[in-house]
């Protein structure tokens, strides 16, 4: 299982990871509010493939399962609210857990 | 240190031309893998076999991420699997037809694709080239459905060309005239529909399976790096 801190921490480590080879120029300071895609973010669209990427090999070693990241899918996401935050990430990853395990 | 044989992703390898280019890379010395709905015939300790519907998503995820996990770096992505099997008129072309063209030409190619492309595009380098086939410029009678599905994957992989253009990944297509294949071959056996599509090609002779692997490899080679979103065709003048 995955709780909301682990997931947290996940997607903290990938941008860590991002910054260290390169794909970030900086550090970046990674908050509930940090925006992943959409206005603001400090991901390209490169970056944001680099990044669900790394997030998704995270996550396997994590959970020791394979989980997949479906955009669609996540419900705080969308034409009205296009911009996703590490926080409606990080609910998404513990439900996708959760539903999975099921 | 040990050499490094580079690592080829092939889909739809159990025959035709897919086995073909299995064949021709293993050659090579290339490490192999290959998958289709059914088993492979191919024995050789650089060729790796799974049992894949390239049309079903969490297969295509899963086999991917099994390649990227036990290989640090896929080399080159040949998007072959798909169907060609009808050459009726679109007026009597069933939807279950239909469907099953879209399922395994359209959605086996993307995502295939899209699983190796993000890979490539974190990796920062490859080369991806799908087959599509000369049908889409030509427009034969009986390829409606067949055409298109063609002609979405050249539109797709020019557009996928573009977004990975700057990452050092180059997307590409061999778009041969009439093979010689398990699949064309029971075509074939209909003589008015070869000699039909012969006289609409420049080449007019059946084009081999090497000639097709001679493309596809021109296009894989790491010198090809400044060539992407371009269709080699075989036998017709485009």
């Amino acid at each position: 299982m995955l709780n909301k801190t682990s997931a947290l921490s996940l997607i903290k480590e990938s941008f860590d990871s991002l910054a260290r080879s390169g794909t970030l120029d900086n550090v970046v300071e990674v908050t509930e509010n940090t925006v992943v895609m959409g206005s603001g973010s400090p991901l390209d669209s490169i970056g944001f493939i680099t990044f669900i990427t790394e997030l998704e090999d995270r996550i396997q070693v994590k959970t020791s399962q394979e989980h997949y990241l479906v955009l669609s899918d996540i419900g705080d996401f969308n034409i009205n609210n296009p911009s996703l935050t590490v926080s409606n990430l990080a609910d998404y990853l513990v439900e996708l857990v959760r539903k999975e395990n099921k | 240190m040990p050499k490094r044989n580079p690592v080829v992703i092939i889909t739809g390898t159990s025959r035709g031309l897919g086995r073909a280019l299995a064949l021709f890379y293993l050659e090579k010395e290339y490490k192999v893998f290959g998958c289709s709905r059914g088993e492979s015939t191919i024995t050789n300790h650089l060729y790796n076999h799974k049992l894949v519907d390239v049309s079903e998503e969490n297969q295509v995820r899963t086999w991917v991420r099994e390649i990227k996990n036990t290989n640090d770096k896929i080399d080159v992505l040949i998007c072959n699997a798909g169907s060609v099997k009808s050459t009726l008129f679109m007026a009597v072309t069933s939807g279950d037809v239909f469907e099953e063209f879209v399922k395994s030409n359209i959605n086996g190619t993307f995502f295939i694709a899209r699983e190796v492309a993000k890979l490539m595009a974190t990796q920062k380098n490859g080369r991806i080239i799908a087959i599509t086939s000369t049908m889409v410029p030509l427009r034969g009678k009986g390829t409606s459905v067949y055409s298109s599905t063609k002609s979405f994957i050249t539109q797709m992989m020019k557009v996928l060309a573009k977004e990975m253009a700057p990452l050092g990944v180059t997307c590409n297509m061999v778009a041969p005239a009439l093979m010689s294949t398990d699949s064309s071959d029971k075509l074939a056996l209909d003589v008015e529909w070869m000699k039909r599509v012969l006289e609409l090609q420049d080449i007019q002779r059946v084009i081999s399976s090497e000639e097709v692997c001679y493309a596809v490899d021109f296009l894989a080679q790491p010198n090809a790096s400044a060539i992407t979103g371009q269709v080699i065709y075989l036998g017709i003048v485009d």
